[in-house]
Order: C-alpha cells, then structure tokens, then sequence
C-alpha cells in the first residue's frame, strides 16, 4: 500500500519534472534514460579519480618535505615514508575499483572511503608537520647543547678576571633549565602522533591538539632560552 | 576585490598545508639531540667564546623561524575543511 503510494507520488513528481523539462529544454528528452545514467555514473568516478589524484599529490609533497627535513630522526622518516606509501598504494588501488564499479551506488560507497579510509588532510598532513617540529626542537635543543661551553668558559674567565657574573650565571642556568623543559615536552611527541590511524580520526584528533600544545609550549621554552643566552652575552660584554 | 582576497588565502593555506609556511631555514650539520645540554666548561678566551656564541644564536634563530613555519603547516593541516568533501 505504502509503496503503491510512493509510486503514485515519484510518478507525480516525476511527470512534474518532466513537464518542466519538456518547457525549458525540449533537446533533453531526446537522450536515452540509459545514456544519461552512464553520464552521472561517469561524472562521479571522474569526480573521485580527480579527489584521489589531488590525495596523491599531497601524499608526493609530503614525501618531498620529509625527504628535505634533514633533522628528523631517521625512525621517524622511514615511518612517515612507509605511511605514505600504503595510502599510496590503497588510494590508487580503490580509484582502481571506482573505476570498474557498475553502479552509481556502488561508486558512492567506495567514495565516501576516499575520505574515511585514509583522512590525508586532516591527520596524515598534521601528523607530519607535528612531528618534523618537534624533531626539529631535539635539533635546535642540540644547537643551545653546543652554547654551554662556550659560555660557562666566558663566565669562568670573567670570574677569574673578578668580574661580577652573578646575573650571567643565573641567566645562563635558566637557558639550560629552558632547554631541558623543551626536550621533555616534545620527547614523547613522535611516539603519541606516529601510530594515529585514519580508521580512529575524529577521535584521535585530541591527540594531534595535545601534541600541539606541547610544540607550542616547548617553543615558548627555547624562545626563553634564546633570551637568556642574549643575557649571559649582555652581562659579559 | 574579495574574490581575489579569498583565492589567495586559500593558496596560502594549500601551501601551509604542504610544508611551506614560513621559511624553510634548515642547517646541515648535527642529528636531533637526545641527551640534555653538557655542562663542559673548557674553551678559548672570553671574546672568542661569546662571539662564537653570537654565531650560534643566529643558526638557532633561522631554525626558530623554520620551526614557526612547522607548526604553521602543522595548524593548516588540523584546521582543513578539505577532507569532508571528495570534491576537493
């Protein structure tokens, strides 16, 4: 009954639109049903092969940029790269299957993985941003490790020469501190954002949110350093 | 006017989002640190020791400024509204 009746009212609609179709553009009604199904069905697997290749692309500039970022730590590069390679390989062998599907059902099915299955915005690209700074915050902590001594050998010869350096030793102090708080904010970083998978996203974004945090706490901590070294300077100059 | 105005923060933030906020401000020489800073206290006179250490902070400032463009890209990519819609 119930179906009867929605018979009833998709044949209302449908002679409604066809009504209005034969009015505006009498040209359309020559093309077969069929052929213009085969054309939706060939709009959408066009419209998902062009959604995949721009995943594709970015996939190839990440792999670029991890290439280039010379500071990151090897464990993380070949993690990140392995990454890349399965969403690779997953995002062309289901524009594979898009392209054979046979029904317009079938193609918005797969569609909707392009997204879901592999999230390459919103987790793959943060994900490696975030991990190449704070490999890159190890690497700057590195550059503050290679100041220490030329600094401490500047305070112990002002001291030798009795100059005050009460101020230069606490500033100096402070960077060291600064810079050790920067290496423990960020030491767990790779570790927490690495295994985070599309299959967990939105959930896991929380996780992306709370390793920003962390970078943006740990630069607040080398900025600081940077500012005491310009102290230690100052005091001995 | 607005047009162009929206064009080109959306390239902007297509650029953010591959890796190219800020400047790329690398440095070719030591691997990441994984120990804290030492505390050696050898080293040549008190003028070379801070001028040297006048040079090192201006390395530590490109890589500061590399590593705003880190967590720019970083921020671009957490804030995509790309991903919902396959047409992008």
């Amino acid at each position: 009954m119930i179906r009867g009746r929605r018979i009833v009212v998709t044949s209302v609609a449908a002679g409604v639109a066809l009504a209005c179709s034969a009015l505006l553009a009498p040209v359309a009604l020559a093309v077969p049903r069929t052929e213009s199904m085969s054309d939706g069905l060939a709009l959408l697997k066009a419209r998902d092969h062009l959604a995949i290749q721009r995943r594709l692309d970015v996939l190839a500039a990440l792999t670029r940029r991890v290439d280039a970022a010379i500071h990151l730590a090897a464990s993380d590069r070949s993690t990140l790269l392995s990454q890349y390679s399965a969403a690779d390989g997953g995002l062309r062998a289901l524009d594979e299957k898009i392209q054979s599907d046979s029904t317009v059902a079938a193609v918005r099915a797969d569609q909707t993985r392009i997204v879901t299955d592999y999230h390459v915005y919103v987790l793959v690209v943060p994900k490696t941003h975030i991990v190449i700074a704070a490999d890159r915050i190890s690497y700057i902590a590195s550059e503050f490790a290679s100041l220490v001594s030329k600094l401490q050998a500047a305070i112990d010869e002002a001291k030798a020469d009795e100059k005050n350096t009460t101020a230069a030793q606490k500033a100096f102090d402070d960077m060291q501190a600064k810079v050790q708080d920067a290496m423990n904010v960020t030491a767990g970083i790779p570790g927490r954002v690495l295994p985070l998978e599309a299959s967990g996203y939105p959930d896991n974004r929380s996780t992306l949110l709370g390793a920003r945090s962390d970078l943006v706490t740990a630069r607040t901590d080398l900025r600081a350093a940077r500012a005491d070294v310009v102290k230690v300077i100052q005091a001995l100059s | 006017m607005k047009g162009r105005g929206l064009t080109a923060a959306a390239g902007l933030a297509l650029v953010c989002l591959l890796g190219a906020c800020g400047t790329s401000g690398q440095s070719a020489s030591t691997p990441p640190a994984s120990t804290p800073p030492s505390t050696q206290t050898t080293g040549p006179a008190t003028g070379q020791d801070l001028s040297s250490a006048k040079t090192s902070l201006s390395q530590i400032d490109s890589d500061m400024k590399a590593l705003d463009g880190d967590m720019q890209s970083a921020d671009a990519g957490i804030s995509s509204t790309q991903e919902g819609d396959v047409s992008k």
